[in-house]
């Protein structure tokens, strides 16, 4: 989480720049270059949500494999948890991957 | 049909649906317009400007036609001014989003509400998006102050 506050700014700095070019080409009246600014500024912003729930997930992640670890001293029950979740899930299930880091952190925490 | 993300995941929604969000869309950012120029301080007056063109993707991948959304001047004394500009309505967080420019500085006002519920106008300035407030006649005159 600790990246949040730099990726916030980061994103800002450059949705600032293409206000600013939107700006102008509306200011110029040119709408199809405007509109094109428009939606880089869409995806400049779905781009860095991702960005930030990447960090989000690390974070679960990372409670989660703590928590794992502080439960069992035996490496073999360590190791069919952490296969179940990133092997089963896969990267595809991202929304049932969450899910399971989540249930895995509450029942161990 | 709830939330936006089950505008954009769902397998169910058609042409018909998205139609009627556009629909609600544009009379949500009319009402709005109306609210605002009902708050405006003394010497201030609203003027329709350019509108801009929504075509968003949901819109493109079900064969929606585009619409043009209007946008409102907010003229004070000499060169005093605000506008008013409708941003996207299937946005992250929100249920569309309209900003405010004055004097360089932008703020970004979001419906927090679910689909085709009464609006719930929050505001922000572009470089704090966190610190929302409710939109109200209060806030917009300390805007255009």
């Amino acid at each position: 989480m600790s990246d949040l506050g730099a990726i916030a700014a980061l994103y800002q700095q450059v949705d600032n720049y293409l206000e600013g070019l939107r700006d102008r080409y509306d200011a110029a009246s040119e709408t199809e270059d405007r509109d094109s600014v428009a939606r880089q500024q869409r995806l400049n912003e779905q781009a860095y949500f991702v960005l930030a729930w990447g960090q989000f997930e690390a974070r679960i992640s990372d409670a989660c494999r703590d928590a794992i670890r502080r439960g069992h001293q035996e490496w073999r029950y360590r190791r069919a948890d952490d296969v179940d979740i990133l092997d089963y899930h896969g990267w595809q299930g991202g929304g049932c991957m969450f899910n399971q880091y989540a249930g895995a952190t509450e029942r161990r925490v | 049909m709830g939330t936006v993300l089950e505008d954009v995941t769902s397998e169910t929604i058609d042409a018909e649906h998205i139609k009627r969000r556009v629909d609600d869309w544009a009379r949500r950012v009319k009402d709005l317009y109306a609210t605002i120029g009902g708050w405006l301080p003394d010497g201030w007056r609203t003027c329709e400007g350019e509108p801009i063109l929504m075509q968003e993707e949901l819109m493109r991948k079900f064969g929606v036609e585009r619409i043009e959304i209007p946008t409102l001047m907010l003229l004070g004394q000499g060169d005093d001014a605000a506008r008013l500009e409708p941003r996207g309505l299937w946005i992250i967080g929100g249920n569309g989003r309209i900003d405010l420019k004055r004097d360089g500085r932008r703020y970004l006002i979001v419906d927090m509400s679910e689909n085709f519920e009464a609006p719930d106008w929050q505001v922000a300035p572009a470089e704090r998006r966190c610190d929302r407030e409710a939109v109200t006649e209060d806030w917009l005159r300390r805007v255009l102050r």
